[in-house]
């Protein structure tokens, strides 16, 4: 699954994300699914997604180093994928 | 991200900040006497929880942000307030499955029926006699 970095997204209001000392578990509530987020820093991600106009804009916000953000993007998708964030 | 995910195993070592979910046994009692019962149930053990006790640890789950309760028994919609801890249950963000054996499920329970937040598990009774709680 491809993530467009330039379009907007949000936290799924569906799903939940609880502090793990590695990151978070978010759960979604519609599917059931369990998902993990592996690092502290894709939690702020996940979580400035709704305050940009962008994901770009998220992870510029969160000082995510540009080399990763092809990392970023397919675990952005991941969650896409289980429907913890959508677009807005 | 790869420094801290690489020490995931590690991490979890330590365990998660609360449980994913539980079982929660809501009451013994039962209409139904299936030979192959697991919890023995049939009887309201005179112990089980109150109304407010019950609303008090779902406050608790949804502080510790328990994601789902799976609620058994006994049969729980032989609780009269079991509709009641359930809107209240989902109004406090937990998530509620339950197992039932159907028998009683009417017009109060059709509005649950495929949303959100609760999930039904219908276990099958072949070997169930007359009901007599």
């Amino acid at each position: 699954m491809t993530f467009d970095l330039r379009r907007a997204y949000r936290l799924n209001p569906a799903a939940t994300l609880r502090p793990e000392p590695f990151g978070a578990l978010a759960y979604h509530f519609g599917n059931r699914r369990l998902s993990f987020l592996k690092s502290r820093q894709l939690v702020s991600v996940v979580r400035a997604l709704e305050s940009h106009d962008s994901a770009a804009r998220a992870l510029e916000a969160a000082d995510v180093p540009s080399r990763q953000w092809g990392r970023y993007a397919a675990a952005l998708a991941a969650l896409a994928e289980s429907e913890v964030i959508h677009e807005r | 991200m790869s420094a801290e995910a690489t020490s995931l195993t590690e991490q979890f070592k330590g365990g998660l900040a609360a449980p994913i979910c539980l079982t929660w046994e809501l009451t013994y009692a039962c209409n139904l006497q299936c030979v192959h019962c697991l919890s023995a149930s049939g009887r309201r053990d005179p112990r089980e929880l109150s109304t407010a006790e019950c609303m008090g640890v779902v406050d608790e789950l949804e502080r510790m942000q328990v994601f789902y309760a799976n609620i058994g028994g006994g049969e729980p919609t032989l609780r009269p307030d079991f509709w009641d801890l359930l809107d209240y249950s989902v109004a406090h963000h937990v998530g509620i499955k339950f197992s039932t054996n159907g028998v009683r499920l009417d017009k109060r329970a059709s509005p649950w029926r495929g949303r959100r937040w609760t999930t039904w598990l219908r276990p099958a009774s072949a070997n169930s006699r007359s009901p007599w709680w």
